[in-house]
């Protein structure tokens, strides 16, 4: 019985340590909202995007952008479809030349609790930033 | 993905890890709440909420019910017809993009569905009126397989991504 704990006990810290101290370069998250937060803040902070982005939905989200020769940015939200992705690109007026839609997740509604989560955060963020100093 | 970025994203939703909230729940704010939870998952009697299947009579079971959500209703519709519209709005307000517009590969029963026809007729009409709007039907898609009787597998997607540049190019 306290065999087990301690082993988890353990493991925890190890993964842990292991998370603050090595380099991470894969694209990973903790749950299905983390992921869909890390690819739709990747299009809304990232300065040199590719210029193919990819909307959908869980659909989407399988063709990993590492299955790609060429670079494209997949925002495809599991839970979600296109719209959240495409409102939020358009919102923050975001170039691309190419925009890819997948089609299969056309029922869904906007989540409108998603997006207002980021156009919120970010219009603080840049209302903050015009505030001039002081001379 | 930056380094710089992951570091900002992870520390914005997880900022004291993964321990750290073990510790402390960071949706209650109680101490050792998740850590309770687990514990209650761990040592909770198997037969009270387990009941085993056949594989098989599992993903049937599972098939009948994705299939009874793909039916074409009028509220359905109405629902892909403003969509449409939507993404044919959006294309005549974005000259500059060049929107294409895919249907995934999934379970041939979705695929063959009344409500994916539909969907597929639609996009091929607004592909046909609209300059910048094309549309890329999967190719044959008894060729893919999937891994939980919707979405594609790796080596599928993989697969559906190559014929999907080859496409795009």
């Amino acid at each position: 019985m306290k065999k087990p704990l301690l082993y988890s006990f353990v493991l925890l810290i190890i993964y842990e340590v292991l998370l603050r101290i090595i380099n991470i370069e894969w694209n990973t998250g903790q749950h299905q909202f983390n992921v869909n937060a890390i690819k739709v803040e990747r299009m809304l902070i990232e300065s040199d995007l590719p210029t193919k982005l990819l909307f959908g939905s869980s659909y989407s989200y399988r063709l990993n952008e590492d299955y790609w020769d060429t670079e494209i940015l997949n925002v495809g939200l599991a839970g979600f479809s296109f719209l959240e992705g495409l409102e939020l690109k358009d919102h923050f007026n975001i170039k691309a030349d190419t925009i890819l839609i997948e089609v299969n997740m056309l029922t869904r509604s906007l989540n409108h609790q998603f997006v207002d989560s980021y156009s919120s955060h970010l219009k603080m963020i840049d209302t903050q930033n015009a505030i001039p100093y002081p001379n | 993905m930056t380094l710089k970025t992951l570091y900002l994203t992870r520390t914005e939703y997880d900022p004291v890890g993964v321990f750290g909230n073990l510790l402390i729940d960071p949706i209650t704010g109680k101490f050792l709440y998740k850590f309770k939870l687990i514990l209650e998952d761990l040592f909770r009697s198997p037969q009270k909420n387990h009941v085993s299947k056949p594989i098989n009579e599992d993903k049937t079971s599972t098939l009948e019910k994705l299939q009874e959500v793909w039916p074409l209703s009028a509220r359905d519709s109405l629902l892909i017809q403003k969509r449409i519209e939507l993404i044919k709005e959006y294309a005549t307000n974005n000259h500059s993009e060049e929107i294409f517009l895919i249907d995934i590969p999934m379970n041939s029963k979705h695929y063959t569905s009344e409500k994916m026809q539909y969907i597929k007729n639609l996009t091929s009409e607004i592909a046909r009126t609209t300059s910048n709007i094309n549309f890329i039907p999967a190719n044959d898609y008894s060729n893919y397989s999937t891994s939980d009787g919707s979405h594609l597998d790796r080596s599928s997607a993989i697969k559906y991504v190559r014929y999907l540049e080859k496409r795009l190019n």
